[in-house]
C-alpha cells in the first residue's frame, strides 16, 4: 500500500527580488467582454440592449420569445422560445414533428452571444443530437461534432445543444457598425441552419 | 511557463479509489453483483475509465436494458460526468474518511438534459477539445489552439485518456506559454462551483499597476465581502498563490482552473 503524499505547496520567488510582470505602460479598464479590448466581438451591455428589443418586437407579433435572468450572474440575461418543427429526413422522406426550446445567451468567454436548444419527440423523449442531424442536412457537410455540439447554457449550467460559438466572432465582425441589432444579423446568418423562422419584423431592426 | 515540473507531476498523478455499485432496483439474477473497485486518475472524465465497470454489470440487468445508456449517481442525484473527476469528488465529498467512493450505476432512466449523453468516447473528446479551446481564447485569443495541427489535438487527447504525462504536457507547454512582452495571459481561465453550478468572470492575471493578482483577489471579484475557501485538487491553495502560476500549473487537462467554493 502506497503511502498517501504530501503535497506541500510553496512559492518560488525570483531570487533578485524583482517582479517579474512588467507595469502596464497605461491603466485600462476592465470589461465585461474579452472581446472588450480589442474590438471585436460585442459586449455584455449591448447583447442585452439587442435581446430587449427582440422581445418587444416578439411582443408586437406575438412571435414567442421571452426574457429571463438568473440572479447572481452578471451576464445572466437570456431569451427563450418554444416552436413546433416538422422535421424531414432527406433520404427516405420520413417526417417527426418536435418541439423545440431555443436560448439565446451570452458566453462570457468568448465575449459573443450563443445559440442553444433543446428538442422533444412527440413521445416527450429527448431529440438527440445524432437523430437530428440525420434530418437536417446542413450538417453533414461539417464536422459535425465541431459545430453543433453539446455544451453548457453559459446561464444555466445544463447540457444544450449548441452551435459552437467559436466563428461566431468572424461573423460579427463582418456587419460591425453597420447593423442596429447584432443579434439579430447573427441570427439571421445562423437561424437557416437550424430551421429557426426569422420573421421580417425582425429583419427591418437590424 | 509551466516551470514547476514537480507540481505538474504530482498533480497529474492524483488517483482516487471508487467502488461502483449496481443499483439493486435494476439486478435481475438471483445473486447481487460484486462491487467493481477502480482506481481512477482525477484529471480524468468517468465516461473515459468506465468501460470494465459497464461490462461487469451488464450481465446482471434486464436482457432489454443491454443497449441502454449507463449512468452513475451519488447520493440520489446524477453526477455531472462532464467536470472531470476530481472536480466533482472535491464537490461532493467532504471528508477522506468516505474513502472508498461508493457510486452507484445506472442503466434505467437515463436523466435526460440534466447530464450530457456521451455514447462514444468521440462525443467525450468533443466536449473536451470544445473547453480547451476556450481556455486559449481567454488567455490567448485562441491563436495557440487554433493554429494546432490535428496531430498536436490528437496527442493532447491521447495523453489524457491513456493517462501519459510526457505526450500530453510536450503539447500542452504551448497552451501555457506567454509572449515576451506580456508575460502573463489576456484572462485566467477559471470556473467557481457552487450549488446551482459554477460562476466565470473575466479576470486579468495582473492588476492596473501591473502587480500579478492573487487567489485572494480572484475572491475579492467574483465574492465580495464574503469570506469564501477554495479547494482545487483536494487542496486548499494559500491566498496568496498568484493567479498567473496557478493557471500554469493546477490547471487540469482542459486548461481551466476548477475551484470548488465553500462558505
Amino acid at each position: 500500500m502506497n503511502r498517501k503524499r504530501d503535497i506541500t505547496l510553496q512559492i518560488v520567488h525570483e531570487p533578485e527580488g524583482t517582479d517579474p510582470f512588467v507595469t502596464s505602460g497605461y491603466a485600462h479598464r476592465e470589461t465585461m467582454s474579452a472581446s472588450g479590448d480589442d474590438g471585436g466581438g460585442l459586449s455584455y451591455e449591448k447583447f442585452l440592449e439587442c435581446i430587449k428589443q427582440i422581445v418587444q418586437i416578439s411582443n408586437d407579433i406575438h412571435d414567442g420569445w421571452q426574457l429571463h435572468s438568473k440572479e447572481g450572474v452578471d451576464t445572466g440575461g437570456y431569451i427563450t422560445k418554444k416552436a413546433s418543427q416538422e422535421l424531414e429526413k432527406s433520404s427516405e422522406g420520413a417526417k417527426l414533428i418536435a418541439l423545440f426550446e431555443y436560448h439565446i445567451a451570452y458566453n462570457i468567454n468568448y465575449g459573443v452571444p450563443v445559440l442553444c436548444f433543446l428538442a422533444w419527440k412527440q413521445d416527450g423523449s429527448s431529440l438527440q443530437i445524432e437523430e437530428y442531424c440525420e434530418y437536417n442536412k446542413k450538417f453533414s457537410d461539417y464536422d459535425i461534432l465541431s459545430t453543433l455540439t453539446q455544451l453548457d447554457h453559459p446561464v444555466l449550467c445544463r447540457p444544450f445543444l449548441t452551435l459552437h460559438p467559436c466563428r461566431t466572432r468572424d461573423v460579427l465582425d463582418t456587419f460591425q457598425n453597420k447593423s442596429k441589432n447584432p443579434v439579430i444579423s447573427w441570427l439571421s446568418v445562423i437561424s437557416p441552419f437550424l430551421d429557426l423562422r426569422l420573421e421580417e419584423e425582425y429583419i427591418k431592426a437590424c | 511557463m509551466a516551470n514547476d515540473r514537480e507540481i505538474l507531476r504530482e498533480v497529474w498523478e492524483g488517483k482516487l479509489p471508487i467502488s461502483f455499485q449496481l443499483d439493486p432496483d435494476e439486478v435481475v439474477e438471483l445473486q447481487q453483483p460484486d462491487p467493481f473497485y477502480l482506481m481512477v486518475p482525477r484529471l480524468s472524465y468517468f465516461p473515459l475509465v468506465t468501460d470494465k465497470v459497464r461490462k461487469h454489470f451488464l450481465r446482471y440487468v434486464a436482457n432489454d436494458k443491454q443497449d441502454r445508456e449507463m449512468w452513475l449517481e451519488y447520493d440520489g442525484q446524477p453526477m455531472k460526468w462532464h467536470y472531470p473527476i476530481g472536480v466533482l469528488y472535491d464537490l461532493l465529498i467532504t471528508s477522506d474518511d468516505q474513502l472508498p467512493w461508493n457510486i452507484t450505476v445506472h442503466f434505467d432512466k437515463f436523466p435526460e438534459n440534466q447530464i450530457y449523453k456521451f455514447s462514444n468516447k468521440e462525443t467525450v473528446e468533443s466536449y473536451f477539445m470544445a473547453c480547451l479551446k476556450e481556455a486559449d481564447v481567454l488567455k490567448h485569443r485562441g491563436q495557440i489552439a487554433s493554429n494546432m495541427q490535428k496531430k498536436d489535438h490528437n496527442q493532447l487527447w491521447l495523453g489524457l485518456q491513456n493517462d501519459k504525462f510526457d505526450q500530453f504536457w510536450a503539447v500542452n507547454r504551448k497552451l501555457m506559454e506567454v509572449s515576451q512582452e506580456q508575460e502573463h495571459f489576456k484572462y485566467i481561465p477559471f470556473k467557481c462551483y457552487l450549488d446551482d453550478g459554477y460562476r466565470q468572470k473575466l479576470i486579468k492575471p495582473v492588476d492596473e499597476d501591473g502587480r500579478r493578482k492573487t487567489l485572494q483577489d480572484l475572491i475579492n471579484e467574483m465574492f465580495p465581502g464574503k469570506n469564501v475557501v477554495i479547494k482545487t485538487h483536494g487542496m486548499i491553495p494559500p491566498l496568496e498563490t498568484p493567479l498567473q502560476w496557478m493557471s500554469e500549473h493546477l490547471s487540469y487537462p482542459d486548461n481551466f482552473l476548477h475551484l470548488c467554493v465553500q462558505t
